[in-house]
């Protein structure tokens, strides 16, 4: 049973919060929040979430290497100690025969542990098992993020029960109400009846119109309404999730858009891939006057891995690569708008420019997750 | 969010509840007690991650 599948899962996790607030005022004395979200965490998965045996061996790795590379390995180079962490993840994504060892949720599991190991310095002395464990694990984020931060996520389990209040509990539920709405109302009415009754492989410009924007459409309401759902069992927990998706239609440039959407996967790659890659560019002597260029590349090889990481198919690197492109020539306007004090929108009133921003950039962002869809008819 | 209530907050929860209730009633058999259907779009769109 994946988290907010279906009805089960609600029911489930309805008792759960009741016996929280219920059972607090005994349980406060007696046992921490922390070591009581590490139990739910791990019952769930053990009993309830797909492929729990590999998860189990999946979880024995991650905490044995990421303790060695915290503790034991610290001069070890850390691209080839992430690498190390990412393997299985590698191994299980390019398909290199070891399915058996895979299960759903996989990638999100992986970016935490790397993000521990990456922040270790900050964080090494605040390290333990059980907190470690609970972060990876915790199950309103297992399947699919929002993707915390460990530090994050202790500072919020450290304050202990006076996070289960009332409060949370009505935060938590009026984010469950909004992600209901977006994910089995708006999702679902735009699958069933826009996007499902489209013909993928029509090249008439108005059926690929139709297609591009359908998908979009649903793909936000799907998965922000996942978020919401998952921010909001959360806050319901005591945990503050951070948030996942901002308006992303009122973007008006390619940066401001991963500000806005899949915040927390934008955040750990700007954090964990884009500023290594920028810092080692920078290193090289020959390169130091060239900054738009170290900039340019960094960003497009962090979309680029991000196409790559959702599979190697066609599709999915495409679009990161066009992600990239977006972001690239953004930032080269950006830079020679600076330098030359020169704006495109010249004397356009302000209102008018960010309006036709925004226009434009939801018709690119809508292009490039069409092409992510699979559905674009000359990228298979 | 903000947990004050003011006329306009209390008509946007008002919309938002009449709206949940009446598209999941539209979309979803109340007898069935199943969202399956939805179910299969977290597959979809998340088993790649």
């Amino acid at each position: 049973m994946l988290p907010f599948s279906g009805i089960t899962f609600y029911l489930l996790f309805l008792v759960v919060v009741v016996a929280l607030y219920a059972l607090k005022g005994v349980a406060k004395n007696r046992i921490s929040l922390a070591s009581t979200l590490l139990g739910i965490s791990l019952a769930y998965t053990l009993l309830y979430y797909p492929r729990p045996l590999q998860i189990m061996v999946f979880l024995a790795y991650q905490c044995l290497f990421t303790w060695l590379l915290l503790f034991k390995w610290k001069r070890m180079h850390k691209l080839i100690g992430s690498l190390l962490l990412a393997l299985p993840m590698i191994l299980i994504k390019f398909d290199w025969n070891v399915q058996d060892i895979g299960f759903a949720g996989v990638s999100y599991i992986t970016f935490r542990c790397v993000q521990v190991y990456l922040d270790g310095d900050l964080l090494r002395d605040k390290f333990n098992f059980r907190d470690f464990v609970s972060f990876l694990l915790f199950t309103p984020s297992l399947l699919a993020g929002p993707i915390d931060r460990y530090e994050r996520f202790r500072s919020d389990t450290e304050q202990g029960w006076s996070r289960l209040n009332g409060k949370a509990l009505l935060a938590g539920w009026e984010f469950i109400a909004i992600g209901l709405l977006h994910k089995f109302v708006l999702g679902t009415a735009v699958q069933r009846y826009w996007l499902s009754l489209l013909d993928p492989a029509s090249t008439a410009v108005g059926d690929m119109a139709a297609n591009m924007y359908a998908y979009s459409i649903y793909l936000y309401c799907d998965f922000a309404g996942y978020s919401f759902l998952a921010i909001g069992l959360g806050r319901m927990m005591g945990v503050e999730l951070p948030a996942n998706f901002d308006r992303p239609w009122l973007t008006q440039n390619p940066q401001e858009f991963w500000r806005r959407w899949h915040i927390s996967l934008g955040d750990w790659l700007r954090d964990y891939f884009f500023r290594p890659i920028y810092k080692s560019l920078s290193s090289i002597p020959k390169l130091r006057n060239w900054p738009l260029f170290k900039q340019n590349t960094a960003l497009f090889s962090t979309f680029l891995l991000m196409g790559m990481w959702n599979g190697l198919e066609v599709h999915y690197v495409a679009s990161g690569a066009l992600f990239g492109v977006y972001s690239a020539v953004f930032n080269t306007y950006q830079y020679h708008s600076r330098k030359h004090q020169k704006d495109i929108w010249g004397r356009t009133p302000q209102w008018l420019a960010t309006w036709a921003s925004r226009f434009i950039m939801f018709q690119l962002a809508c292009f490039a997750l069409y092409i992510f869809s699979g559905r674009f008819p000359y990228i298979p | 969010m903000k947990t004050g209530t003011t006329p306009a907050r209390t008509l946007k929860w008002a919309l938002i509840y009449a709206a949940l209730l009446a598209g999941l009633l539209w979309l979803h058999d109340p007898f069935q007690i199943s969202m399956d259907a939805a179910s299969s779009t977290v597959t979809f769109v998340y088993q790649q991650f």
